[in-house]
């Protein structure tokens, strides 16, 4: 029963990853936009579904959440859930539109720099989110009520699933529709697409914004499982973790995307394990981080071997066939 | 004024630490046209392996030449083990392939040296006082070596026959491999000035910060970047100026605006410079 | 396929690790990152009491054993390394987390019923958060900040013929670090000498300078320092390099031999400093536990050394005594003994070790553990309050000036 509780926490956590890796295939496998910011639209998405949702500031399950946070609204948990997503849309369009004309690295850092100082923001505006010390307490929908304690773990992972499932349709249905279509011949060969009179900068910022709001739904998502929202969750190396992701899914699908989260995720959880194994028993004693930097020594060598015997990711981008008499891009061409 | 001067001088030994560190980056930016990740872990290798160097009875100069000579061996062996061979891949892979050596790097020091932040073995030096005026020591002597090392790439660079086929690959690296210029040797050479000059960073960077972590080269790294980009990518000389600038404007920032955003500012001042110049202040070769 | 092979076993491996006889007990802490010496400081003292313990012939005869969950020092893994203890290992109890790590992992322990007796999570968020799972041996920062204010206004506490009068407060911006500030405002205030500036500042910075300063220009006499070692040195050196000549108060984390180390005597001479204490006869425990793990593993005593002394003391006491009441050793059976083996009574044989308390256990007697960092009696949300000890660093060592008891905080 434990062991199924484990898996149940790990795959949600995993698949609510995904929807953010789902979120960087729509900026960097569609619309080729290097955002090394990602972990920004997944905290606002956290903060503004938590704060919505929470209880108004003077009532008595406000002082029950820890107090001191100015903005409780009450609202309800899906209402709170989707307007993470604008939240996070709407700063995703901000960002984008001061970044769209970069080009890659510079785009790179200058979302990393962007995502830095939201988090500046988050933590040291506390009167909003409570900086250092978290708001504990943020609803969690039919917990202890309609759904007992023990299952509500099982319910949540049925919840994720649901919801994953729904954003990767739209997202495989967004791919393959002429917005789609556009973004892959804007990311390939954005002079051509101008060319063709493709409106590259508008249709790259609308990707990006979309992207953005899928890890504020993500963010969402998180905060419900697991009742608390802290601003020391967001830190860049999320940002990182979703990267690596899309690189093991195959960055041109957006299955891929998701399935390369819950790869990810499995690398990293397994390797844990390897401090159950009683021969490193007298290193530890000598120096107690030695076996947890093993694991990230064996995950660095992981990764840098699935980059190299697997430079496509697991599932490689699927192109359908062009329409008789459309243009073709060179990838099609070399398939 | 003495405020203004004193905050001006940590900025330009701030500056100096980012600038020294930004131009190895770039160094091997502008052959192998990817972000190296693992980049700030040679700092940390610098860094820990001067701190052995001294426990043996080396006197500080001393350990630092040879820690930065090691590093920079240990940074040609690395690129050519995981970097070379996927050098046609492109981008992402390289970034990744980057990332996971930086894991590994830097847990092999974790696991080495253990968690606990060692000394850095520096003397504790009191302030030059001249009246009013106190002139602290540590900026000052960061300054002056990061600038004799900047001073001898640049002369390296323009001067050197070496130098001269390190500038051809970085401006054009295909045409450069294509026409025998850039050889295994100007590759290894690009290798090793770039970790070397890393190491050098991450001495610089200990005399600043006197405890170190396995953490510090990894966490230092962003602001470097930021440096590399502010100045124009690829180009040293960019990188030197994107540095000072980076470097004053976090201290005027944290001084004079507000403390808490020490960082933010010099993000801050990134954004707005790529806003006007999209592609960094400078050229991006050299 | 070699490489789900290699992970396939790697699990399986570990389940079955995890199937066996031991007593497991959780380390949930951070091991790499930013935080990595946390983990590394508590490891070593839970192991010699593991030792102990298993050399006298374990629980019943059963091993305890330590399993190590690295928390990474986020949030995310926090919890995913709290599912990997509690869930697949199936962990009896746990030492740790810290005060960021038990945001991510609350409602985990508590849904899952996992006793934890923590050595490092002092944030003031944990005082009245439950009342049946979650114990500390590190006194909630409301206490230490107040101990502070409370020796720094008064020239008997500080052993010299003045108090402080213009106190400066700088606190990192962590989420150990922030609960100190409230109270040291309050109780500065309340103990009639209000401080001139409150300052929050980034942390893990690699230079100071500008935070220094913005102290400075308020003039004061003593610099009230709420960071981690490594920040709190570089803070002190930045204000040395630009003349400060008052002095420095800094809290427990900071009152070890290793900080006099990291920050070099020459600038600590002469500043004061914080340490729980249990009583009068504490500093002998104390070196006798300083002793004792030099023996073991040849260091020092770190930061949270004592605390997590105390914290396995009285988790594995509290084992004993459910084998010894309950017939078994389960999650229940020890949050049901943590309390029976630390409050006080009048018939209770006062232990300060695991082998006494097991002894008097076996005897038939009832025991009241007294630990390093006071008499350890958990009030009804896992708290503890302590007398604590003023020190000073004099000739470049951690000498003790005075020691305010717990009723002097009023």
């Amino acid at each position: 029963m434990a062991l199924s509780a484990y898996l149940v926490g790990l795959l949600t956590l995993a698949l609510i990853y995904g929807v953010m890796t789902l979120g960087l295939h729509l900026q960097f496998g569609l619309a080729g936009m290097l955002n090394f910011g990602h972990v920004a639209f997944f905290a606002v998405g956290a903060f503004t579904s938590a704060l919505l949702s929470l209880p108004p500031k003077g009532s008595e399950a406000y002082l029950a959440a820890g107090g001191q946070y100015q903005l409780g609204v009450g609202l309800p948990v899906p209402l709170a859930f989707v307007a993470a997503g604008v939240a996070a849309g709407l700063l995703a369009l901000l960002i984008g539109a001061t970044s769209v004309r970069l080009s890659s690295h510079y785009l790179a850092v200058a979302t990393f720099a962007m995502a830095e100082i939201v988090r500046s923001v988050l933590t040291n505006e506390d009167w909003l989110t409570r900086g250092q010390f978290g708001i504990y307490n943020v609803p969690q929908p039919g917990r202890g009520g309609p759904i007992p304690i023990d299952l509500y773990p099982y319910a949540y992972l049925l919840l994720t699933v649901v919801v994953v499932g729904i954003l990767l349709a739209v997202t495989v249905r967004l791919t393959a529709s002429p917005f789609g279509r556009a973004l892959r011949a804007v990311r390939d060969d954005e002079v051509a697409a101008l060319a063709l009179g493709k409106p590259a900068a508008g249709l790259k910022l609308r990707a990006f914004a979309l992207g953005g709001a899928l890890a504020g739904l993500a963010g969402a998502l998180w905060t419900h499982s697991l009742g608390i929202v802290h601003v020391g969750q967001f830190v860049p190396i999320i940002t990182f973790q979703v990267w690596l992701a899309l690189l093991l899914g195959g960055r041109g699908n957006p299955v891929g995307a998701v399935l390369g989260a819950i790869v990810l995720m499995a690398i990293t959880e397994a390797t844990r394990f390897l401090g159950n194994v009683p021969f490193f028993e007298p290193l530890t004693r000598l120096n107690p981080s030695f076996v947890p930097s093993l694991r990230f020594v064996i995950i660095g060598l992981m990764l840098i071997a699935v980059v190299r015997y697997f430079p496509r990711g697991i599932m490689p981008e699927r192109l359908r066939p062009p329409p008789p008499g459309k243009l073709t891009s060179p990838e099609q061409d070399a398939a | 004024m003495t405020g203004l001067l004193q905050t001006i001088i940590f900025g330009l030994a701030t500056g100096a630490v980012i600038s020294l560190s930004a131009v190895g980056l770039s160094l091997s930016y502008g052959v192998t046209r990817f972000i190296n990740f693992s980049y700030g872990e040679l700092l940390t290798l610098g860094a820990y392996l001067t701190v052995v160097a001294v426990s043996f009875g080396w006197p500080l100069p001393l350990a630092a030449l040879a820690v930065m000579v090691v590093v920079g061996i240990v940074g040609v062996l690395l690129a050519r083990q995981f970097f070379d061979p996927i050098l046609e891949r492109g981008f992402l892979p390289l970034l990744v392939t980057s990332v996971g050596l930086a894991f590994m790097l830097q847990n092999l020091v974790r696991m080495t040296f253990g968690s606990s932040p060692i000394r850095f073995p520096l003397p504790l030096l009191r302030p030059w006082r001249a009246g009013e005026l106190f002139l602290p020591k540590v900026p000052v002597l960061v300054v002056v070596i990061a600038i004799i090392a900047m001073l001898a790439v640049h002369l390296m660079l323009r001067y050197s026959r070496m130098g001269k086929m390190m500038r051809a690959t970085s401006d054009n690296p295909t045409l450069a491999r294509a026409s025998g210029i850039a050889t295994a040797r100007v590759l290894a050479t690009t290798w090793f000035l770039s970790a070397a000059i890393a190491a050098l960073g991450g001495v610089l960077l200990g005399m600043t910060q006197i405890a170190l972590q396995p953490i510090m080269g990894w966490s230092f790294l962003l602001v470097v970047f930021a440096a590399v980009l502010l100045g124009g990518i690829g180009n040293p000389y960019g990188a030197m100026l994107g540095a000072l600038i980076v470097g004053l404007g976090i201290e005027l920032g944290a001084t004079y605006i507000a403390p808490d955003y020490g960082h933010a500012f010099a993000f801050a001042l990134l954004v707005v410079v790529l806003l006007i110049r999209p592609r960094g202040l400078l050229r991006g070769s050299f | 396929m070699k490489r789900t092979l290699l992970i396939l076993t790697t699990v399986l491996g570990g389940f079955a690790m995890a199937q066996d006889d031991t007593l497991k007990i959780g380390l949930l802490l951070p091991f790499t990152g930013q935080y990595d010496w946390v983990g590394a400081n508590v490891q070593p003292v839970a192991q010699m009491i593991a030792d102990e313990v298993n050399a006298s012939g374990g629980i019943d005869g059963a091993e305890i054993r330590l399993l190590q969950g690295d928390t990474e020092g986020t949030v995310d893994t926090g919890f995913t390394a709290a599912q990997k203890l509690i869930n697949a290992d199936g962990v009896l109890g746990l030492i740790g987390p810290t005060s960021l790590s038990i945001s991510g992992s609350q409602q985990l322990i508590v849904d899952s019923g996992v006793p934890i007796v923590t050595p490092t999570a002092g944030t003031t968020a944990l005082d009245e958060f439950n009342t049946e799972y979650i114990f500390r041996t590190v006194p909630s920062d409301s206490l230490g900040g107040r101990a502070i204010a409370r020796a720094a206004t008064d020239s008997e506490y500080l052993g010299t013929g003045s108090a402080f009068s213009r106190p400066v407060l700088m606190v990192a911006r962590a989420p150990a670090m922030v609960s100190f500030e409230e109270p040291v405002q309050t109780s500065f205030a309340d103990f009639g000498t209000p401080v001139v500036a409150s300052l929050q500042f980034t942390p893990d910075k690699p230079t100071y300078r500008s935070e220094a300063m913005e102290a400075l220009s308020h003039d004061p006499d003593v610099i009230v320092l709420v960071a981690s070692p490594e920040d709190s040195a570089r803070i002190m050196q930045a204000a040395f390099q630009a003349g400060y000549e008052g002095t420095w108060f800094v809290t427990q984390d900071q009152t070890t031999d290793d900080y006099i180390d990291l920050a070099t005597s020459a600038l600590v001479e002469g500043i004061y400093g914080l340490e729980e204490v249990a009583a009068p006869e504490s500093a002998e425990l104390n070196a006798t536990f300083a002793e004792r793990l030099k023996a073991y593993n040849g260091q020092d005593a770190q930061i949270f050394g004592t605390n997590t002394y105390d914290a396995m003391n009285v988790m594995a006491l509290a084992m004993a005594r459910a084998a010894r009441d309950d017939g078994e050793v389960t999650r229940a059976t020890i949050t049901a003994n943590i309390r029976p083996v630390t409050d006080p009574g009048a018939d209770k044989v006062v232990v300060h070790d695991f082998t006494s308390g097991k002894e008097a256990l076996e005897a038939g007697n009832e025991i009241d553990y007294q630990g390093l960092v006071g008499p350890v009696d958990f009030d009804e949300y896992g708290n503890i309050t302590a007398p604590f000890a003023i020190k000073r660093v004099v000739d470049g060592a951690w000498t003790t000036v005075t020691i305010l008891p717990a009723d002097a905080l009023q």
